[in-house]
């Protein structure tokens, strides 16, 4: 029974077909990012060329999206890790006025459509001269990205036993010598992976980059997509795989740690 | 005579741990078997394969002479009882005892008659609208009860059933469950560690130890005849007395000289069948009695008794007996035990 | 004590607050006004002119986002389904590969692999030795492919999250009692998990119905869904008033089943509690 061949047979074509649905997609990007001349009906390129990787280590548009979407994330994960962290122990240790409200508010920009917010912030913006300007990309990105590495690090301090800070407390420290000398190293994993976490989806960001970098500022998900709309579809390849690639190392290394909550706001 | 369900040589092993080894067990006609043995003794694992939930190594399991060894757990019907009741919050009562038999797709009237009767069997008919989360414990507990015998299952299944109930309600649910047992004719296996709950309500009982069963008998032949030195020490109150052998073959324990094979011999003495007297009163010990001499180091009041700490020369162990009489701390006592209340095993 | 230890709790998320205050609330609430305002004055105009131009569309939207959940579901309770009853690593991490792939890129990804001349169709037409094969990249197919793909992932962590917390002994007993699996999974891990069902539902609702990325990438031209309409409203006609109407559509059909899910989860908890 639990060997017979229909069952292996059946197994088989599943896993080819996962492997189709679920890779193919990225297997084509590779393709396309080694592509120089490539005709239908040939399944691989006539030509293969590094040109199109060469050009992301040579001075010039891409390396420049490239580093600035690395600026803007390291940017937003230090104003978003710095503000959530006295919030989230706040929320997890404090009984908070207007608790139900607040909760709501922290939770809304990631379950509402966003889209109408960071047009709005566009506007807003633009008549205060941050559009087009990477300090308006950075403080959007803050703000979308609060919601998350908020849940991240309440998750973390809740997690910890208030006993050992009561401990502590009662061998004479302050609130905050007790937060400094206790809670805060023993949250350190769970903020450097809120921190990860913020900055892969600060990288991967494209909407509100798009609205509020609007002329001048292309990030590397906005150049992404100009290539590939101009059918430049081997310099979209190459930036699609770079910024996958370290989200995909991200994921091997937490996939112990998984939770639904922690990927409420991945994909943008 | 017949055999209802019967367990030929199982094995099961979890990485080093051999949960199930080489266990025989059977059940006849509509008997109680408790199976017993301290936590991690492999009980719960010979439920949960008789059940189907365990994939065992190598052995056979026959209900009613039919091998059900590789029957998955939907196919054989034996009803479990599960520790936590695992009543579905989302379901009523009704619901909740009649699912085995929409499963086996009766019609609807013959499945409203059944769960009738099963609710009435167990005194809990006015709770069938309701939801489990609006039960007592005591309630959840028939309720999960009527859900297994409903199916008129050709076996029972209780792990640990009574563990959940605090102290004073488990020993009035205990002769329940056996009178309920008794009244149903329903063949079943009770799991327990408590041996106590085991002697009180089986008909046989089969003691595990590190995945084997060492020994099956009514519960007077596992308290009089135990086999060996873990069972005798298991089953009862006791202390044990640990003697090493002077030479010669022989060894003495008390007023006893034994011949012996080996380096050690163990006394398991039964507490609550052992005398404590003052040292000089006199007593007439008849042949194969124990006499010990010791002093007491220790004692606990009990309420209606005392606990007696006692220390015997050239023996390690302590002696814990009790006793309604009355002894103070350094006085010399002499402790009796008559033949067949203690048991001697070489090692 | 109480009431300090209530304003130190506020001065610690005060600074976050404040952010989201400005950041988001804000805007929020100027998307709502502005969609009130026609050439300086309070009226109707934008959304009488949205529903003129857009209705299609916003019904298009709802219909592709019903339609997506729908898969979804079904998709994600058989995964979890699956996964619950037996570990296999490899379905384990296929089925979780899209969670981390930022959408842009996905959408990049799917357009590439869904062309007329694409990854899948040089595949298939090979397999199925025809000529050509129709692609799907500028189709709502593929536009539905590249939603069931990447929303899947996510409904089915929540869920199997909720099927694994079940304690198994729920599940035994069913199987006891004599139940298969496909009923158990329909008589009881179902019914028991519906609140987390409905969750993983209605975020994917939210984030298909406000996705802008994916469309922009792989979506047909024509008929569009509200978020490429509230993109093309602003960058070619500078019509903030009819993009900001379509915004608050947007939120309204989203707070229509935020409605109804509280209503649910009411019910839910006084079925339990009677
Ligand atoms: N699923 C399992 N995985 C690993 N070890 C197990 C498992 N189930 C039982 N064991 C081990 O098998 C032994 C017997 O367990 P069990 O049958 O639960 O004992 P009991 O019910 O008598 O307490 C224990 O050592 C336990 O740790
Ligand atoms: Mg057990």
């Amino acid at each position: 029974m639990r060997f017979s061949i229909w069952r292996i047979t059946l197994k088989v074509i599943f896993v080819v077909f996962m492997l189709l649905i679920m890779i193919g997609p990225l297997v084509g990007i590779v393709i396309w990012s080694f592509a120089r001349v490539w005709y239908w009906p040939s399944p691989i390129p006539q030509e293969f060329t590094l040109r199109y990787w060469l050009e992301v280590f040579r001075q010039g548009r891409v390396l420049n999206s490239l580093m600035l979407s690395v600026t803007i994330a390291l940017l937003t994960v230090v104003f978003s890790i710095t503000l959530a962290i006295p919030a989230a122990y706040g929320f997890a240790r404090y009984k908070l006025p207007f608790e139900r409200v607040l909760l709501l508010l922290f939770l809304m920009p990631q379950t509402f459509p966003q889209l109408p917010v960071f047009i709005n912030l566009a506007s807003i913006f633009g008549r205060m001269g941050l559009r087009g300007n990477i300090w308006g990309i950075i403080l959007a990105h803050t703000m979308a990205s609060l919601v998350f590495s908020l849940w991240i690090i309440t998750a973390t301090f809740k997690s910890i036993p208030v006993e050992l800070e009561h401990v502590a407390q009662n061998l004479g420290a302050s609130r905050f010598k007790t937060f400094w000398t206790v809670t805060f190293p023993l949250a350190i994993p769970g903020i450097i992976a809120g921190a990860i976490y913020v900055f892969l989806w600060s990288m991967g960001e494209f909407t509100a980059a798009f609205f509020i970098g609007a002329p001048f500022i292309q990030t590397a998900p906005v150049l992404m997509y100009t290539s590939s709309m101009g059918y430049n579809l081997q310099i979209a390849s190459v930036i699609a795989i770079i910024l996958v690639i370290p989200s995909l190392i991200f994921m091997v290394l937490i996939e112990r740690f998984l939770k639904a909550e922690y990927i409420a706001g991945l994909g943008g | 005579m017949m055999v209802v369900l019967q367990t030929q040589n199982l094995c099961k092993s979890y990485g080093q741990v051999k949960a199930l080894d080489d266990v025989n067990v059977y059940i006849e006609d509509a008997q109680l078997l408790a199976v017993i043995g301290p936590s991690g003794s492999g009980k719960t694992t010979l439920l949960r394969s008789i059940a189907g939930f365990v994939e065992l190594d190598s052995g056979k399991i026959l209900i009613k002479s039919k091998d059900v060894t590789n029957l998955p757990p939907e196919k054989r019907n034996v009803a479990m009882f599960f520790q936590n009741y695992a009543l579905w919050p989302h379901m009523t009562v009704f619901e909740n005892v009649a699912y085995g038999l929409k499963i086996r797709k009766y019609d609807k009237n013959t499945i409203r008659e059944r769960v009738e009767w099963a609710l009435d069997f167990l005194d809990i008919r006015s709770l069938a609208e309701r939801k489990p989360s609006q039960l007592s414990g005591g309630q959840q507990q028939r309720v999960a009860l009527a859900r297994a015998i409903v199916i008129q299952p050709d076996v029972l299944l209780l792990d640990e059933p009574l563990s959940n109930l605090d102290a004073k309600i488990r020993m009035r649910i205990r002769f329940e469950l056996k009178a309920l047992q008794k009244r149903l004719k329903i063949p079943t296996l009770y799991v327990t560690h408590d041996q106590e709950e085991a002697l009180s309500i089986a008909d046989k009982i089969a003691i595990m130890h590190n995945g084997k069963v060492l020994q099956v008998g009514t519960p007077e032949e596992v308290y009089k005849n135990p086999v060996d030195l873990f069972i005798a020490d298991f089953i009862g109150v006791n202390s044990v007395v640990k003697v090493k052998c002077a030479g010669e073959k022989l060894v003495e324990v008390g007023n006893l000289k034994l011949p012996v094979q080996k380096e050690t011999v163990y006394v398991v003495i039964r507490a609550e069948e052992t005398k404590v007297l003052p040292i000089q009163q006199r007593f007439d010990i008849a042949e194969g009695d124990l006499r010990l001499e010791g002093t007491i180091i220790g004692k606990l009041y009990l309420g209606s008794k005392y606990r007696y700490e006692i220390k015997i020369e050239g023996v390690d162990e302590v002696l814990f007996i009790n006793s309604e009489e009355v002894y103070n701390v350094n006085e010399q006592v002499q402790i009796i035990s008559r033949k067949g209340n203690f048991f001697i095993y070489e090692q | 004590m109480e009431v300090r230890n209530r304003i130190v709790g506020f001065l610690l998320i005060l600074p976050a607050f404040l952010i989201l205050a400005l950041l988001y609330v804000y805007p929020l609430i100027r998307a709502i006004w502005m969609s009130f305002i026609k050439d300086g004055f309070l009226s109707l105009a934008n959304y009488a002119k949205a529903f003129d131009i857009y209705s299609r569309d916003i019904l298009y939207s709802v219909v592709i986002t019903s339609v997506t959940v729908g898969f979804v579901l079904v998709l994600s309770i058989l995964l979890a389904s699956y996964l619950r009853f037996k570990e296999w690593r490899f379905l384990d991490i296929m089925y979780r590969l899209p969670l981390f792939i930022p959408f842009l890129i996905v959408g990049h990804a799917m357009r590439i692999f869904l062309a007329p001349h694409g990854t899948l169709n040089s595949l298939l037409t090979r397999i199925l030795k025809v000529e050509e094969l129709p692609g799907f990249s500028r189709s709502w197919i593929g536009l539905l492919w590249t939603f069931v793909w990447v929303m899947t992932p996510y409904a089915a962590l929540i869920i199997l999250g909720a099927f694994r917390a079940l304690d198994s002994s729920y599940i035994e007993a069913a199987r006891n009692l004599g139940a298969s699996k496909g009923k158990i999974v329909f008589t009881v891990i179902i019914p028991m998990c519906k609140p987390s069902i409905m969750v993983a539902a209605i975020l994917t609702f939210v984030r298909t119905i406000s996705s802008l990325t994916i469309l922009v990438m792989i979506g047909p031209n024509t008929p569009n869904m509200i978020t490429v309409d509230m993109m093309f409203r602003i960058n070619f006609f500078n019509d903030w008033g009819v993009a900001n109407a379509l915004g608050v559509i947007s939120y309204l059909i989203v707070i229509v089943l935020a409605v109804y899910y509280l209503r649910f989860m009411a019910a839910e908890r006084g079925g339990i509690k009677g």
